[in-house]
């Protein structure tokens, strides 16, 4: 909202304070003011301009139109050569001297004119850009310094405010009511503008008549007529005024009713009542089929129920919305019937919301306007138009106020304020003195306890004590209540311990990723459906009004944001990329209606462009989905997490084959891993071979993460025995790893594979090489030879029998 | 041959190969060679037999004291070709090329803002609280004084599931749901992604928020104050001059806005903070009673009071980043630097 503090000294006569405090009090008062905006008399943009006064002025020699000039610059003489019939002697004018530059980049250099050096130039209003006078050079008054840059002549003829009013301040949304607040912040006297009217004409009732048919909807409406105006360009003062406010000039009357909308808040209609059937104003409800162009131009049908103006036979506007084009003041028109109301504010947001309209009008109403504001901006309005279009007003006003209410009450404990704001308390003098301030009316009980106000009739945000409490704090200023430590009057009990163990579990898996090279990536929530549906199976969860197609259902997976982020980050020739995210992921509960599940899941991805950069790569060498097997295994082993196991299963995006599950006590399946599908990089136009995984991080608290715990070990040296032999190849390691760890629970801890070998001639025959190296310790005593002999046999003879195993001396 | 020459031999071989070793390959094999199983001092010992036995003590000592010997001295040379200061051939060291290094993941800039907020607010006794992102229309606004056709739904354009589901467009609804729950004394802070319909240089359809709130008996606006600026000294370094003004939020009476003084220009006004001086952190307020009477608190007994921040706004000051919407591109050039 733009604020002209000139306007304001309409209401403010006594304001004298530098635009910046002004901006300070209303900021502090919570009305921010965003942006301070000089308006300058005369256009900068230039440089090398000064004050200069001519000497001497000689015809030229060669040219009747041009004098020869003596100009001092305060520093020189110059002689310049000048065209303009208006240069005299002793007067000082605007002098470019060389290299000055004008606006639009004109730079001055010497020039010979006829024969003549001119080292420099006097200026024109419009060479200065300041307006299109090329009549002559500018005069300067005589008491400008010479020698001083033009541009500190200039001087700020107004100054505009930025307000931003919050919604529940409508009444701040005009000069009338920023000014009452500054008053209120700064002590500045505050005065209505005085109206003074001429009613010259026939009876208002002989000219027109106004029937309130939906009384809910419009509890006042006034109105006024004037015959005989005349319509054009409003004066320049109100063209000026407007166009600081950001308001563009249309005619003198439309001009008049828009200045008082901003200036009192008060929105109001002019109808050309010649163009009223029957000079018959009626407030009502649309019935069906109804239609109305508008002064858009627009033809648009109205729904049945939303409140209109209209004449005898039609619509001629939406109520508080915008007019209507028929009736609308034109070029020739002469007579005006000029409407001033209060519409119901949820009358107005319903039809501007069904009518996808909304004007500068109905945000007001919409807002709330003072009911009794009404007929004061009728009469500012009427009085601005006799003035700048003419006529004759017809004698009386048409109120018709079915919907008058009494003034609202509130009271006030005294108590309360010191319970609300804190220490120290506020005295009920200096609460009575702000709410006198304030227009309140306040009175206090008898024993001082309370205090009551009769709330204005501009301020629709009162409506309980507390609100009171605020306009106290806010009035008498937020920085005068001191800072208090509550210390530990509220305890420290917990309430949400697990969801501060999936706080903790997120950071831990963050830092363990992190740490394996993987960047943190945060992407939308909402993708597109085609994307969605690579990696997620199930109903959508469509938002219903989405910013684009490209984000048109919440995402059933972080894979797609993932992949996402890989495209792009390739395409800035990155060639080692790990991304991973945190975050939910949505779905709709089958067979459960509108119930909506959120999950909280990590996924990641890498891309690598072989070989990896550098004078020796990371990892050189393919890399596969053991490496990638092994990277998830680091972090879970991180994590605590030991009761997993990876399982082969292809899921929705993933490679068949080159994939799996990831799953919790052999049964509760956590999450998908593996190569993205070919079909997915060739959709997506990726060239790399993509890993990637997707983990329920729910179902991994609640099943994976165990607390660590100590077991002691044997103080007795262990000894570790290899064993190498021939399998089938579909046997796999987990099969074998529990035959040999189950021969003997007791004495064998651990076995590692170290070889694994398929050369031509045993894939020929079905078979793998394996070797594990067994681990032996005992809890009791040191082992013998004999003794690991024996359990190392019975190894052998094991993976004998179950796999027909070959064992390799 | 004689053992004892043959010792002597054995010794000159070594010293000779040691001189034109330089890789750590190269000294594995002379290694191996002299001093594995099937190595020249091993076959030596094997001949053991054919030594006089009266020989055979100073037999065993001489060769052992060889083998010590010729240990040390291919330790010493490798050792010495590992620093770079071995005589001959081989690689030479060079200390200032590039370990070979797994290259560093990172950590989202906006999540590292929200760990320094989490870690402030959790010192300061506030605990975490979570909720859904996707509302119902009662949580979101009704609950939070915010009816239908409350001017303050222009505010937040909201994306809508249907009818009454919203995605969530602040974290406020978790004060309900905890609220609901739970009877004061409460203090909780609920982090989370909040999403608002509209996209252009300074707005992304999804930012995050935390939100926090302290109930209890005696809780004013006095403590307000001062909890929050303790959290911004926190957050932006001690003395950080900070200033409360009235603003509005339909869930808060009164309300406020907190501003720190501008860090580029202290305080005198440049393009950072729009000319003000001042930089907007959060918005705050006491508990609108209305909340309390719907979760069932009597407003007569309990007090308290909210605050909300964008953690983007944050991380932007912190980090000095100028656009929003770089958080949500995931360019690894962004990335890499945090
Ligand atoms: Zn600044």
């Amino acid at each position: 909202m733009k604020i002209s503090l000139n306007i304001l000294g309409k209401f403010l006569p006594d304001l004298s304070k530098p635009p910046g405090e002004i901006a300070e009090a209303l900021t502090m008062g919570g009305l921010e003011v965003e942006e301070i905006i000089p308006v300058r008399a005369y256009p900068s943009g230039t440089t090398g301009v000064v004050v200069a006064q001519v000497n001497l002025v000689e015809k030229h020699p060669q040219a009747d139109r041009l004098s020869v000039c003596e100009v001092n610059d305060g520093q020189n003489l110059h002689r310049v050569v000048c065209g303009a019939p208006n240069v005299k002697a002793g007067i000082k004018y605007p002098f470019a001297r060389i290299g000055a530059k004008l606006p639009g980049g004109v730079e001055i250099k010497k020039a010979k004119i006829r024969g003549i050096e001119s080292s420099g130039m006097l200026l024109s209003k419009a060479e200065l850009g300041i307006s299109d006078d090329h009549s002559g050079i500018m005069e300067l008054s005589s008491d400008a310094e010479i020698g001083i840059d033009f541009n500190e002549l200039e001087k700020d003829i107004d100054v505009i405010l930025e307000v931003n009013v919050t919604p529940n301040r409508p009444d701040c949304l005009n000069h009338l009511g920023i000014a009452r607040e500054l008053s209120v912040l700064s002590g500045v006297n505050f005065v209505l503008p005085q109206i003074k009217l001429k009613e010259e004409g026939p009876d208002i009732l002989e000219s027109a008549r106004v029937g309130i048919l939906a009384p809910g909807a419009c509890p006042r409406y006034c109105g006024r007529v004037i015959s005989g105006v005349k319509i054009g360009e409003s004066p320049a003062w109100l063209k000026e005024d407007l166009g600081r406010i950001g308001q563009r000039s249309i005619n003198n009357i439309v001009d008049a009713t828009n200045y008082v909308l901003f200036l009192l808040g008060q929105p109001l209609h002019a109808f050309d009542l010649s163009q009223i059937q029957g000079r018959e104003i009626v407030i009502r409800e649309t019935r069906a089929g109804e239609k109305l162009i508008t002064i858009d131009h627009a033809e648009r049908e109205l729904p049945p129920g939303i409140l209109v103006i209209a004449d005898r036979e039609r619509p001629v506007a939406l109520a508080g919305v915008m007019g209507g084009a028929e009736t609308e003041v034109r070029d020739d028109t002469s007579e005006i019937f000029l409407e001033s109301a209060w519409f119901n504010p949820l009358a107005i947001r319903q039809s501007s919301k069904m009518m996808k309209l909304s004007s500068e009008s109905s945000l007001r109403f919409a807002r709330g306007v003072d009911p009794e504001g009404v007929p004061l901006a009728l009469d500012y309005a009427a009085m601005l138009i006799l003035q700048i279009a003419g006529g004759k007003m017809a004698r009386g006003m048409v109120d018709s106020y079915p919907g008058k209410r009494p003034a609202e009450k509130l009271s006030l404990a005294l108590s309360e304020i010191s319970r609300v704001l804190g220490n120290p308390p506020v005295k009920i003098e200096e609460a009575e003195r702000i709410f006198n301030s304030l227009g309140f009316q306040p009175e206090k009980s008898p024993d001082g306890s309370l205090i009551g106000v009769t709330v204005p009739s501009f301020r629709h945000d009162l409506k309980e004590p507390v609100d009171l409490i605020e306009e106290i704090a806010r009035v008498s200023g937020y920085g005068r209540i001191p800072p208090t430590w509550p210390g530990l009057r509220a305890d420290r009990r917990s309430l949400s311990g697990s969801e501060k163990k999936s706080v903790n579990l997120e950071r831990k898996v963050r830092d363990l990723f992190s740490s394996q090279g993987f960047a943190q990536i945060i992407t939308y929530s909402f993708i597109s459906p085609e994307e969605n549906q690579i990696f997620s199976t199930g109903p959508e969860l469509r938002i219903a009004n989405p910013l684009s197609d490209q984000m048109e259902v919440m995402r059933g997976s972080l894979l797609p944001g993932l992949i996402s982020t890989v495209v792009h980050n390739l395409r800035r020739k990155f060639n080692d990329l790990r991304f991973f995210e945190l975050g939910r992921t949505f779905r709709r509960e089958a067979g459960k209606g509108t119930e909506i599940r959120e999950t909280s899941r990590v996924a990641g991805v890498i891309a690598r462009v072989e070989p990896p950069e550098g004078w020796r790569g990371w990892l050189s060498g393919e890399f596969d989905l053991y490496h990638f097997k092994g990277i998830l295994e680091n972090v879970f082993s991180g994590l605590n997490v030991e009761n997993l196991s990876f399982r082969e299963k292809t899921s929705q995006g993933f490679e068949p084959g080159l994939s799996g599950a990831i799953v919790l006590d052999s049964q509760f399946e956590a999450g998908r891993f593996g190569r993205i599908a070919e079909s997915v990089r060739k959709k997506y136009e990726i060239h790399p071979v993509v890993f990637a995984f997707e983990l329920d991080l729910d179902t991994l608290l609640a099943r994976g993460i165990r607390p660590k715990k100590f077991s002691a070990f044997p103080r007795h040296p262990g000894v570790e025995w290899d064993i190498a032999f021939f399998v089938n190849d579909s046997v796999t390691y987990d099969e074998i790893r529990n035959v040999i760890l189950q021969s003997d629970s007791n004495l064998i801890k651990d076995a590692r594979l170290i070889d694994l070998y398929r050369g031509k001639e045993q894939l020929a025959a079905g078979k793998k090489s394996m070797a594990f190296r067994i681990y032996y310790l005992s809890p009791d005593h040191t082992l013998t030879d004999e003794e690991v002999r024996a359990v190392h046999r019975l190894v052998a003879e094991n993976l004998r029998q179950k796999f027909s195993a070959m064992i390799r001396e | 041959m004689d053992w004892e020459q043959k010792l002597g031999e054995l010794e000159s071989q070594v010293t000779e190969l040691l001189a034109q070793a330089g890789k750590a390959e190269d000294f594995l094999q002379i290694k191996q060679r002299f001093l594995g199983k099937q190595g020249e001092i091993s076959n030596l010992l094997k001949g053991i037999r054919e030594i006089p036995p009266e020989s055979r003590p100073v037999f065993g000592q001489r060769v052992n004291q060889t083998k010590q010997l010729l240990e040390e001295r291919i330790a010493e040379a490798a050792r010495q070709a590992e620093s770079g200061r071995a005589p001959g051939s081989g690689e030479t060291l060079d200390l200032t090329l590039p370990g070979v290094w797994n290259p560093p993941g990172s950590i989202h800039p906006i999540a590292q803002a929200l760990d320094e907020i989490r870690e402030i607010l959790e010192d300061l006794g506030f605990q975490i609280a979570e909720g859904p992102e996707i509302e119902t229309d009662y949580y979101n606004f009704e609950a939070l004084n915010i009816p239908k056709g409350h001017p303050a739904r222009d505010m937040q354009d909201s994306f809508y599931i249907e009818d009454e589901i919203v995605l969530r467009t602040q974290t406020s609804p978790v004060q309900i749901r905890i609220m609901e729950k739970q009877k004061p004394p409460l203090r909780i802070y609920a982090p989370g992604h909040v999403y608002r319909r509209d996209m252009d240089v300074s707005h992304t359809p999804m930012f995050h928020q935390v939100e926090g709130l302290w109930v209890d008996r005696g809780i004013t606006f006095s403590d307000l104050k001062g909890v929050l600026m303790l959290f911004a000294e926190q957050l932006f370094g001690e003395g950080t001059p900070v200033r409360f003004r009235p603003s509005f939020f339909p869930f808060t009476e009164p309300s406020a806005e907190m501003d720190i003084e501008c860090h580029m220009c202290r305080g005198k006004g440049c393009r950072v903070c729009g000319n003000s001086g001042w930089l907007e952190i959060l918005g705050s307020g006491m508990v609108h009673p209305g909340l309390f009477r719907r979760v069932g608190y009597d407003p007569a007994e309990f007090t308290g009071f909210a605050f909300g921040m964008g953690v983007e706004r944050i991380a932007m000051l912190k980090f000095g980043i100028n656009d929003i919407r770089l958080f949500f591109e995931n360019d690894l050039r962004f990335l890499k630097q945090f």
